[in-house]
C-alpha cells in the first residue's frame, strides 16, 4: 500500500508541476494587473512604480524563478487584492466549499442509489418512468436558472426559505438542492443502468436459484457490483465540487473557493490563482486516493491485483 | 414480483448523510441576532480591505467613509458644496499653504484624542508610496502634501505646487489612526459615528456605535454589511426583509416604485474620439460621429429612462457644467452625418479608414447592447467600423496612453501602429470639480487624454489655477463649450444607479451612494 501511495504521490507531483507552470504563464498572458489596480488617471510613474514593486516589469521567466524559490520556502505569495498571504485567503474559503460538497454529495449519492436501484428493480413501471424523467431533467437543468428561480419562488414569493447567505438548516436547503440536482440526475442514470445489468447477470440468477433472500440479492450481490460505476462517476463529480461550485457560491453568497478563483482570475490576483490551484490539486490527490480505497473495499478483485 | 425491505446499508448511508449534514450545518453558525435598530446593507462586492487609506475605492468607502473614518471636509452630494466635518474652517494662507481649523474635543473610538500629529501620521501612511492605496493613486499621485502643526487645533497643509482646490481634494482623504504600521489593514479605527465591531472575511462586516463620537448620536445602533453579486438576489433580500438597503441593483430589478430609487451616480458614458488620429482629426468626421447616434432611441430602452442625455463630461450639479449646451445637443440626423462624411471625403479625408469601436464588457448596464446598437448606427451612415467587446484589463490597454500619432512620447509600442479607435468609456466625477474630468480627458499632457488643442489646454490650466467662485465656474463652462463645439467626444448619457430601500427605514440614495452610505442619515420609521 505504501508503494502504491508513493507512486500516486510522485505522479501527482509531476502533474501538479506541469499544471502550475501552465497556470503561471497563462495567467500572465491575460494582462498586466497594473491596469486593474490603479485608477485610470494614475500617472505613468505610478504605474511603473506599481509594476516594479510587484515584479511585473521583470521577464516572465524571472518571475517564475522567483515564484519557485518562494514556494520552496513555503511562501505561496501575497494577494494583490486582499493584501494578505494568498494561502491564508484560500484556506479561509476552503471549509465552506468542502462542507457544501460533502453534504451535497452524500445527499445526491444516497438518493440516487435508492432511486436508481428501485427504478432498475421494476423497469418500465411508474416509479422508473418518473425517476428516469426526473433525473434527466435534474442532469440537464442549468444551475444558474434553477438557482435564481428557486430564490424567487421559495424565498421571495412563498417566503419559506432565506434567499441566500450561510447559517442554520434553512440556509442549506436551496444551495444544496440546486447543487445536488445534476449529480443526482447523472448518478440515477448510472446506477439504474448498472443495476439492470447486474440484475440480469448470471450470478444474480444463480443467487436467486440458490434461494438467497431477495434483499440480499439486491443489496449484496447486485447493488455492490453496480456501485463500482457509480463510484467512478461520483468521483468525477466530487473533484468538480472540490474545485468549487462557482454558480451556487456566487448566487447564494457562499464564500467558497470556486467564487474565490473566479474573482482572482478576473482581478489578475496571480498569487491567489496559484495558491488555489496548488491547494485544490492536493485535495484532488487525496480524493483520488480515497476513491481508489473505496474501489478496493467494493471489489476484492482489485485488492488482489 | 418479489418484494424487499430497507436493508442495513441504506440505513447506515442515510444516517451518515444526516449526521454529516447536521455537523456541517452546525459549523456554519447562523448570523448573530441583531438589535432592533440595526440595519443590514447588501453590497455588490466585498471590500478588499477595511483600511481608511483605501476609502476612496467605492467598495471600501461604502462601509467606512464618514461612518468610521471621516474627512476634514465633506462634499454635499446634492449641490457639490463643501461642508465642515473634522475641520470647521479653512483658508488659503499662500499659494502653496492651506490652513485648517480642527473641531475641538474629537476622539477616536478607543478614546485617543485627535491631534495635528495624528492627522499628519495618518496622511503619511495613506499617501505612502510603499502602499498602493487608492487615497494616493486616485487623487494625490505625484502631488505629495505635508501636514504642519500650527497649534493644537490648527494645521497647515503644504502642497508641492499651487492648488486652489485643495479643500475639494481633501474631501476624498479620510483620517485614520495615528502611527499605524505601513501596511493595509482590516480594522480601521476612526473618529466617525461608528466603529468596526467585527469583520468576518468572505462573510460579513458589523459596525457598532462609537461611544466617543463628537457629533449628535445617530439613531441606528449599528449596521451589518453582506455582499451579493446577483442583483436579483440583493433585491429579493430587501423585499423579504432580510436586508434594508441594496445599494446597486439593475434597472430590470428596480420595478417597485415604493421601494426602488434611481439616483444620479455622477457617471457619464461616452465614446472617446482620438482627435489627433486620421480621419478623426477632421472636425466633419467628428461631427458625423455625433449626429449618427440616436440617443433618444437608446434612452428608456436599453439605457434607463431616468438617465439624462449628456452633452458634456460633467454632470449638471457640478459648478462648471455648461447648461446652455443642453439646448445645443447633436440631435440624431443620419442625413447630416452622411453629408458631413461626403464633404470630408471630397476634401481628401479617408473616411473609409477601418475604425475599431472598442467597448468594455459590463462597464455599464447593457454595455454590449448599447455598443451593438451604436455600431449599427455608424455602419448605416457609411463608417467602416468593427465592434470589439473587451474585458477590463485588455480595454485598459487602449485607455492608458492613447495613440496620438507616431510622434507621441510615451505611446505604447503595441498601440502606436494601430488604426483609429473609438473607445466606449464611462467617467465618474464624484468629487465635484471639473478639474478631475477636464485635465485627464483633454489636457495635452494627461495620460488618458486623446486630444490636444493648445487653446483648450491653456483654458483648462487657467481654470485649474483660479480659486473657487463664479470666475472659475465660467472658465470651466467655456472649456465645456470648446469640447462641445469641436465635437471632441460623443457624449451619451449621465447615468443613474438603482437602490432598493426597505419601507421600514428612511433613506434616500444620492449621488454619493456609490461611494459612501452615511448611516447617520438612516432612521427607522
Amino acid at each position: 500500500m505504501l508503494a502504491y501511495l508513493t507512486r500516486r504521490a510522485v505522479h501527482s507531483v509531476i502533474a501538479l508541476t506541469g499544471l502550475v507552470i501552465a497556470v503561471f504563464f497563462l495567467a500572465r498572458l491575460t494582462g498586466d494587473p497594473t491596469n486593474l489596480y490603479l485608477p485610470p488617471e494614475a500617472s505613468r510613474e505610478a504605474r511603473e512604480e506599481f509594476s516594479r514593486k510587484h515584479g511585473f516589469d521583470r521577464p516572465a521567466t524571472e518571475q517564475f524563478a522567483r515564484f519557485v524559490g518562494d514556494v520552496l520556502d513555503g511562501n505561496l505569495g501575497f494577494s494583490l487584492k486582499k493584501q494578505r498571504p494568498a494561502v491564508e485567503v484560500v484556506l479561509e474559503a476552503y471549509p465552506t466549499t468542502l462542507k457544501l460538497a460533502a453534504v451535497t454529495l452524500l445527499i445526491a449519492i444516497s438518493l440516487a442509489i435508492a432511486v436508481g436501484a428501485l427504478a432498475a428493480y421494476r423497469p418500465g413501471r411508474v416509479f422508473d418512468r418518473v425517476g428516469s424523467t426526473g433525473s434527466l431533467i435534474g442532469a440537464s437543468a442549468p444551475d444558474f436558472w434553477v438557482a435564481i428561480t428557486a430564490i424567487l419562488l421559495f424565498a421571495e414569493s412563498l417566503r419559506w426559505l432565506p434567499t441566500s447567505g450561510t447559517g442554520g438548516f434553512p440556509y442549506w436547503v436551496l444551495p444544496v438542492t440546486v447543487l445536488a440536482l445534476r449529480p443526482f440526475g447523472l448518478l440515477v442514470q448510472v446506477v439504474r443502468g448498472a443495476m439492470m445489468d447486474a440484475l440480469a447477470s448470471a450470478y444474480v440468477k444463480t443467487a436467486r436459484a440458490k434461494g438467497v433472500a431477495e434483499r440480499s440479492v439486491i443489496f449484496v450481490h447486485a447493488l455492490r457490483n453496480a456501485l463500482l460505476a457509480a463510484v467512478t462517476v461520483a468521483g468525477d463529480i466530487a473533484v468538480g465540487m472540490i474545485n468549487g461550485a462557482v454558480i451556487v457560491e456566487t448566487v447564494f453568497g457562499w464564500p467558497g473557493v470556486g467564487k474565490l478563483m473566479i474573482d482572482a482570475v478576473e482581478q489578475r490576483d496571480f498569487a491567489v490563482i496559484q495558491a488555489s490551484i496548488m491547494i485544490t490539486a492536493a485535495a484532488i490527490f487525496l480524493m483520488n486516493i480515497l476513491i481508489d480505497l473505496l474501489y478496493v473495499a467494493l471489489d476484492p478483485r482489485i485488492r488482489h491485483q | 414480483m418479489r418484494g424487499f425491505k430497507l436493508h442495513q446499508p441504506f440505513v447506515t448511508a442515510a444516517s451518515v448523510a444526516a449526521l454529516t449534514t447536521i455537523a456541517a450545518m452546525a459549523t456554519l453558525a447562523p448570523s448573530t441576532a441583531y438589535a432592533q435598530r440595526t440595519i443590514t446593507i447588501v453590497l455588490p462586492e466585498e471590500p478588499d480591505s477595511l483600511d481608511n487609506c483605501n476609502s476612496a475605492r467605492s467598495a471600501v468607502g461604502r462601509v467606512i467613509r464618514q461612518n468610521v473614518n471621516e474627512t476634514l471636509i465633506e462634499l454635499d452630494p446634492n449641490d457639490s458644496t463643501l461642508k465642515p466635518r473634522l475641520a470647521t474652517a479653512w483658508k488659503q494662507v499662500d499659494a502653496t499653504t492651506w490652513r485648517f481649523t480642527l473641531r475641538r474635543g474629537i476622539k477616536y473610538s478607543d478614546g485617543t484624542p485627535l491631534t495635528p500629529e495624528a492627522i499628519a501620521s495618518s496622511f503619511d501612511k495613506a499617501l505612502s508610496p510603499k502602499l498602493d492605496c487608492n487615497a494616493r493613486t486616485k487623487m494625490f499621485s505625484g502631488f505629495p502634501i505635508k501636514v504642519q502643526k500650527v497649534d493644537d487645533t490648527t494645521i497647515d497643509i503644504i502642497t508641492p505646487r499651487p492648488d486652489p482646490i485643495l479643500p475639494v481634494r481633501m474631501t476624498t482623504l479620510t483620517v485614520g489612526y495615528p502611527k499605524e504600521p505601513i501596511r493595509v489593514m482590516n480594522n480601521s479605527v476612526g473618529t466617525g459615528p461608528y466603529m468596526i465591531e467585527r469583520y468576518t472575511a468572505n462573510s460579513e462586516i458589523v459596525l457598532k456605535r462609537n461611544p466617543h463620537y463628537w457629533g449628535k448620536p445617530p439613531q441606528l445602533d449599528g449596521a451589518r454589511y453582506v455582499w451579493r453579486k446577483e442583483s436579483a438576489v440583493a433585491a429579493a433580500m430587501v423585499r423579504v426583509g432580510e436586508a434594508h438597503i441594496a445599494t446597486n441593483i439593475t434597472h430590470e430589478d428596480a420595478k417597485d416604485a415604493k421601494t426602488d430609487f434611481a439616483y444620479p451616480n455622477s457617471e457619464t458614458n461616452y465614446l472617446r474620439i482620438e482627435s489627433l488620429v486620421p480621419p478623426f482629426n477632421d472636425k466633419r468626421v467628428r461631427l458625423a460621429l455625433n449626429y449618427a447616434v440616436n440617443r433618444t432611441a437608446l434612452h428608456g430602452s436599453i439605457i434607463p429612462k431616468q438617465a439624462q442625455i449628456a452633452t458634456q463630461m460633467v454632470i449638471p450639479r457640478i459648478a462648471g457644467h455648461n447648461h446652455a449646451l443642453n439646448k445645443q445637443r447633436y440631435e440624431y440626423s443620419p442625413e447630416r452625418a452622411k453629408k458631413l462624411l461626403a464633404e470630408a471625403r471630397a476634401a481628401g479625408v479617408k473616411t473609409d479608414t477601418p475604425i475599431e469601436l472598442i467597448c468594455r464588457i459590463n462597464q455599464w448596464e447593457n454595455t454590449t447592447e448599447t455598443c451593438e446598437a451604436i455600431m449599427a448606427m455608424y455602419t448605416a451612415v457609411g463608417f467602416n467600423m468593427k465592434l470589439k467587446m473587451l474585458e477590463v484589463s485588455l480595454w485598459n490597454q487602449h485607455n492608458a496612453h492613447p495613440n496620438k500619432g507616431p510622434h507621441t512620447p510615451g505611446a505604447d509600442a503595441n498601440l502606436k501602429n494601430r488604426g483609429p479607435v473609438l473607445l466606449g468609456h464611462m467617467h465618474d466625477n464624484n468629487v465635484g470639480d471639473p478639474i478631475f474630468s477636464m485635465f485627464p480627458k483633454y489636457g495635452c499632457k494627461a495620460q488618458t487624454s486623446s486630444h490636444c488643442i493648445p487653446d483648450l489646454d491653456k483654458k483648462i490650466e487657467q481654470a485649474a489655477q483660479t480659486p473657487n467662485g463664479p470666475k472659475r465656474t465660467k472658465l470651466w463652462e467655456e472649456t465645456m463649450a470648446v469640447v462641445h463645439n469641436e465635437a471632441l467626444d460623443v457624449f451619451l448619457f449621465h447615468m443613474v444607479g438603482f437602490a432598493r430601500v426597505s419601507p421600514k427605514i428612511n433613506f434616500v440614495p444620492t449621488a454619493a451612494t456609490n461611494s459612501e452610505v452615511l448611516l447617520e442619515q438612516v432612521t427607522f420609521k
